[in-house]
């Protein structure tokens, strides 16, 4: 008995979640052990694990980049504007694809240096920033495009979107790639220690030597490259770009990182966990399609998950302390 | 000799920055206006002056709202979602149950308020953050409201016609509503005992629970002001439209706290004046957005000129809040 | 019960523990109507925690409290208020976006008829109280962000007047208050002890205290040592009543050699608080730093780290100058600087100890492609834990925060002593620190001096800083107003200049 209870204190609520929500999907819902559907769930996991990945740096800080969905957006108009071989910039040339990677990786880096700025040189919260900047960038995407879809992209680089191994798709595992990556800056090495000593103490971090403003203009960096990965993989997998893609994304990636354990005030979470957290927001998702829920009831669910996640770790903690 | 000098620069590049906090905003909204003068004829005339009125009025009961959470030192952003909300539980009232306008008001109000208090529970008292907390809540309000007009279109009864189109000396009755909600917000933050606690609670929320100030109840009470309002507002919102759509009130979130932070809200707390910051925030915002229209420029630029708007707004609070000591 | 009748407030017997550290023991006072009792002990002897049991603040864990003879229970702060005790917190409890009225009147306003906010009557009583208590430097419309700190305070004492207390509670008021505004202070006390009202001020300064109080308790270790009549007492008495010990129990000591000036702070300004600070360090010296509160001790080494600007002045470690001077670059050139506060600035509390103890030196063990060295971040903490005898079941796993308060100062320790340092700011390293571990703090920075680290030590507690150093410095008014060598050592001497530079 004493070691049960061990191994289910030592595992983190995320894994029981999705164990039984698994559990109760197989016995109650027709057709989730299919395939297709396990595909499906691979190939929708993909964009919100890797932008999950890069807001949690962000949240371990106690921010948020709201950022990330304009940035998807953007580089999704962008990357497709250059490389699609019907209207592309480029269209034809054998540099298009490396060219279009580039500019998209670019634009993430830009807007994260413009919201590391804001927040570390005038000190405005976070919050803010990346809402003026998520604005900024959704309106550049739709100026940009002028509302319309752009699609032709080259068939060598829409293999990524649609090619799989077995019920594994190729996105999934460039996303698994920037999962792990972003887990071992996190966990392992001297970066985020820093990251984390400067979201549970700025102050005591300060002190310590840590350069805390670096640390969280970095945080922005790693954010909006993580967001535009997430845009190469929507690009790859839509096949085509515009500027509504990852608008409705926002709800789900905070959700990820919460339900992940990830404490909003800082300090506090996983990426192991916001994956996970990734797949079992994508499995409500899958499920509640599956059983022909209307899209209000899923937008109540997850902002209802939010709240009761984020309720439940504050009791939690309150709890240790007392 | 060296040093002297860099530190007459430092205070010389001080007041300059100073400067632009008090008054770059102004020098902006200026040379924004005599550009939109100078492009439309149009732009200048009391016709237009009314309409950018009306505009400012339905958001603007949304400003008085969030005035009062951001002087906690919170934020509210599921406003937009609550005002969507709001204006079909108020609809519905009206279309399906034929009650009077006033009671759907009251009844859109309502179920503000049922949003707000929950804003209030999670952030007063369980202590979450702000931003994460108005963010589930949007979500849900949202999803509720779909859930009410199943994802139709939702048209009002004619009887708001009369309503939206009544005026008072040839300014609409819509604006008078707005100069009410702002006196009253104004006369609550200013002359209530609740009204000084709440910037005693924004200023230092550890120190007014020692002495005593019910810190949870203060700033429960300011989410459940903005929810009430900001269910008024998105009512009031409808009966101009005469029409809901799933699209309603989007992205409105962004007007409204722009709008409150123009108007000299802090994101930090403790600080803000409705009367005249309120109607000073949303007219300069709407005002623009007005010129941007007349002026012919692209529908789709209005976004990006919203998150310039805001960033300058916030980056200009932000400077002048570190030098302050507190 | 006859005897008792002129004593407004009693207390019998009352004791307090937090976790397992019991911080009063027995306590049993008395106060008089109409009089003022000093209440005087070293800092941690605990006269705050009695303070605020007393203000409802804390509740005690047995004893009994009589307020006029009647069992009193003050459960919450409004229950003390309602009962007539005001309390003024050594921290000032201001709203600074508020005007001096409003904070006057914050929680209980004067209301209209029609229950708005009566500003011209708040505006009347509030000027009128001013005017009673002689308080003319600023007006009651002022915006309380806008007053120096000295003017702060005399509106937080008119603040826990306003309500016809019976007792009032000076919890340490005079430390950030120049001398014309201490002499204001003491009027006002004198004042309102004429008007029959009691007072409990609470001070480390034993001049004031002898002078204006009736009687006077010491309070030491959580313990009443005394409660006299002030001309039954002499300060020499009360002196060794809050001292208690033999000085050379407690202090260890340590073969060292003292070397060449190695340490120079030259010409530090910062602008609005010093001018020209000079000092300078021998290596393997324990320099003290002594002052009474608010004499800018904490501010010179939070300057001295780069953590608060320096405006002027230059830092110099054997002839190299440390330059700019901020937290990372001091660090990198051997400095390092415990703070008075470890809960908000030490530590991460919610975090492992060896999380806490590699914090400082996570640039060294991390290797290729910055990947932390977990061995050697294991072999770091696990060489602290045992150096520093800090108790925990597992460094890995177990957080900050669940470590007693000595155990969590030693890692605060363990952070530094890691690097070696060779510049040492240590500021009130004992503060709430049980007597076992301060004597094994105590040898951990002897062990530093002997391997030729320049140490400077700030403490309110005289004794520490005799026992400890091998030179004291005396800082007043944010100027270093004396220089005592191991020889010249009295309390009497160090006190002199700690008020002395007042001036």
């Amino acid at each position: 008995m004493e070691r049960v209870k061990k191994i289910y204190e030592s595992v983190d609520a995320i894994v029981w979640f999705i164990l039984v929500f698994v559990i109760v999907a197989l016995i109650f819902v027709p057709n989730f052990a299919t395939e297709s559907n396990i595909t499906n769930i691979f190939s929708q996991a993909c964009v919100l694990l890797t932008v999950a990945c890069g807001v949690h740096f962000s949240v371990l800080n106690g921010g948020v980049d709201f950022s990330s969905t304009s940035i998807i957006a953007l580089t999704c108009v962008v990357g497709a504007s250059i490389m699609s071989t019907t209207s592309g910039l480029l269209a034809g040339k054998w540099y298009a694809i490396p060219v279009a990677l580039l500019a998209m990786l670019l634009i993430g880096l830009v807007f994260g240096i413009i919201n590391g700025f804001a927040v570390t040189r005038f000190k405005m919260p976070s919050f803010i920033v990346t809402m003026a900047t998520q604005m900024i960038g959704s309106g550049l995407a739709v100026v940009y495009t002028g509302g319309s879809t752009i699609s032709g992209l080259p068939e060598s680089f829409t293999i990524l979107g649609n090619g799989k191994i077995f019920v594994i798709p190729f996105a999934l595992i460039l996303a698994l790639l920037v999962a792990v990556v972003t887990h071992l800056v996190c966990s392992k090495t001297l970066y985020g220690r820093q990251l984390y000593a400067t979201g549970t103490n700025p102050k005591a971090s300060v002190i310590s030597g840590v350069p805390v403003k670096k640390t969280i203009f970095k945080i922005f960096i790693f954010s909006g490259v993580c967001s535009a990965v997430a845009g190469i993989i929507m690009m790859a997998q839509m096949e085509s770009g515009a500027s509504s893609y990852g608008s409705t994304l926002f709800i789900d990636i905070m959700g990820s990182i919460i339900v992940g354990g990830t404490s909003p005030a800082g300090g506090v979470g996983k990426i192991p966990n916001t994956v996970m957290g990734a797949f079992l927001i994508i499995l409500i998702n899958v499920t509640l399609n599956l059983l022909n829920t209307p899209y209000f009831i899923i937008t109540i669910i997850k902002g209802a998950i939010i709240l009761v996640a984020g309720g439940v770790a504050i009791l939690k903690k309150r709890n240790e302390k007392a | 000799m060296e040093n002297s000098q860099s530190r007459k620069g430092k205070v010389l590049r001080g007041k300059l920055l100073n400067l632009f906090c008090s008054y770059g905003l102004w020098i902006i909204f200026i040379i924004l206006l005599a550009y939109f003068a100078i492009q439309s004829p149009k732009f200048l005339t009391i016709s237009n002056a009314v309409n950018v009125l009306r505009l400012s009025s339905t958001l603007g009961v949304a400003v008085v709202g969030m005035f009062f959470v951001l002087i906690t030192g919170g934020i509210d952003i599921s406003v937009s979602a609550n005002m969507y909300f709001s204006a079909v539980v108020g609809t519905t009232l009206l279309n399906n149950l034929g009650v009077p306008l006033p009671l759907c008001f009251v009844g859109a109000c309502a179920s503000g308020l049922l949003i707000g208090s929950i804003n209030g529970f999670f952030v007063a008292k369980l202590k979450m953050v702000p931003f994460i907390t108005t963010l589930a809540t949007y979500s849900v309000a949202r999803g509720l409201g779909l859930m009410f007009t199943n994802q139709q279109m939702l048209f009002l009864d004619s009887v708001v016609m009369k309503f939206s189109g009544a005026k008072l000396f040839g300014i609409p009755l819509i604006v008078y509503i707005f100069l009410i909600v702002v006196l009253l917000g104004h006369f609550i933050l200013t002359r209530t005992q609740y009204g000084r606690q709440l910037f005693a609670c924004g200023n230092n929320l550890v120190g007014a629970n020692k002495l005593g100030i019910n810190g949870t109840k203060t700033v429960f009470m300011a989410y459940l002001f903005c929810g009430g309002l900001a269910g008024i507002a998105g009512m009031m919102n409808a009966c101009i439209l005469s029409v809901i759509n799933p699209n309603f009130a989007i992205n409105d979130e962004f007007v409204v706290i722009s709008s409150a932070v123009i108007g000299g809200a802090s994101l930090f707390g403790g600080k803000g004046k409705i009367l005249p910051g309120a109607i000073i925030g949303i007219v300069m915002v709407q005002v623009i957005t007005n010129g941007l229209t007349i002026t012919g420029a692209s529908a789709y630029a209005f976004t990006i000129f919203r998150g310039i708007i805001i960033f300058i707004a916030v980056m200009m609070d932000s400077i002048k809040f570190s030098g302050e000591i507190r | 019960m006859a005897e008792n009748q002129n004593y407004i407030l009693q207390l019998k017997q009352v004791t307090k523990s937090f976790a397992s550290v019991q911080v009063l023991k027995d306590i049993t006072i008395n106060l008089r109507q109409g009089e003022i009792l000093g209440l005087v002990g070293e800092n941690g002897a605990g006269k705050s925690t009695l303070m605020n049991i007393l203000g409802g603040i804390y509740q005690r864990d047995s004893g009994e409290i009589y307020l006029n003879g009647a069992k009193f229970e003050p459960v919450n702060p409004k229950v003390s208020q309602n009962a007539g005790i005001a309390f003024v917190h050594q921290e000032l409890n201001l709203f600074t976006n508020l005007t001096v009225f409003e904070n006057l009147f914050i929680t209980d306003m004067v209301k209209s008829k029609v229950h708005t906010i009566d500003k011209k009557a708040m505006k009347k009583i509030a000027a009128e109280k001013l005017k009673e208590l002689g308080i003319e430097d600023f007006g009651v419309d002022e915006i309380v962000g806008n007053l120096p700190m000295g003017q702060r305070q005399l509106i937080e004492i008119t603040k826990a007047i306003m309500k016809d207390a019976q007792i009032i509670i000076l919890d340490e008021p005079t430390t950030s208050l120049s001398n014309k505004e201490k002499v204001k202070l003491f009027d006002i006390m004198h004042l309102l002890q004429k008007q029959n009202k009691s007072i409990i001020f609470i001070s480390h300064i034993l001049e004031d205290v002898f002078e204006h109080c009736d009687e006077i308790s010491v309070l030491r270790d959580g313990e009443i040592i005394s409660q006299n009549r002030t001309s039954d007492i002499s300060t020499n008495e009360v002196i060794k009543q809050m001292v208690g010990r033999e000085l050379n129990k407690i202090y260890p000591t340590v073969e060292k050699e003292i070397g060449e000036v190695a340490f120079e702070v030259k010409n530090i300004c910062q602008e609005g608080r010093f001018e020209n600070i000079n000092l300078q360090i021998r290596e393997g010296e324990i320099v003290g730093l002594f002052g009474l509160m608010g004499a800018g001790r904490t501010e010179l080494l939070r300057c001295l780290f780069g953590i608060d600007p320096v405006t002027d002045g230059s830092l110099i470690y054997k002839g190299q100058e440390i330059k700019p001077v901020t937290p990372e670059n001091c660090i990198k050139n051997g400095m390092a600087f415990i703070t008075e506060n470890r809960r908000e600035e030490g530590l991460l509390m919610t975090k492992t100890v060896k999380e806490n103890i590699v914090l400082a030196n996570l640039k060294e063990i991390a290797a290729s492609l910055s990947f932390i060295n977990r061995k050697e971040e294991q072999r770091e903490t696990d060489e602290m834990v045992k150096e520093l005898n800090i108790k925990t079941f597992d460094p890995a796993r177990q957080a900050v925060i669940n470590l007693s308060g000595g155990n969590q100062q030693k890692v605060v320790f363990g952070k530094w002593v890691l690097r070696k340092p060779q510049i040492f700011l240590l500021d009130e390293p004992t503060r709430g620190v049980d007597v076992g571990a301060k004597y094994e703090i105590y040898s951990i920075i002897n062990d530093l001096a002997k391997n030729k680290s320049t140490v400077l030590l700030v403490s309110s507690e005289m004794e520490e800083l005799m026992g400890m150093c091998d030179r004291i410095l005396v800082m007043s008014h944010n100027v270093l107003t004396g220089e005592l060598h191991k020889e010249e050592y009295t309390q009497e001497r160090i006190m002199e200049a700690a008020i002395g530079g007042v001036n």
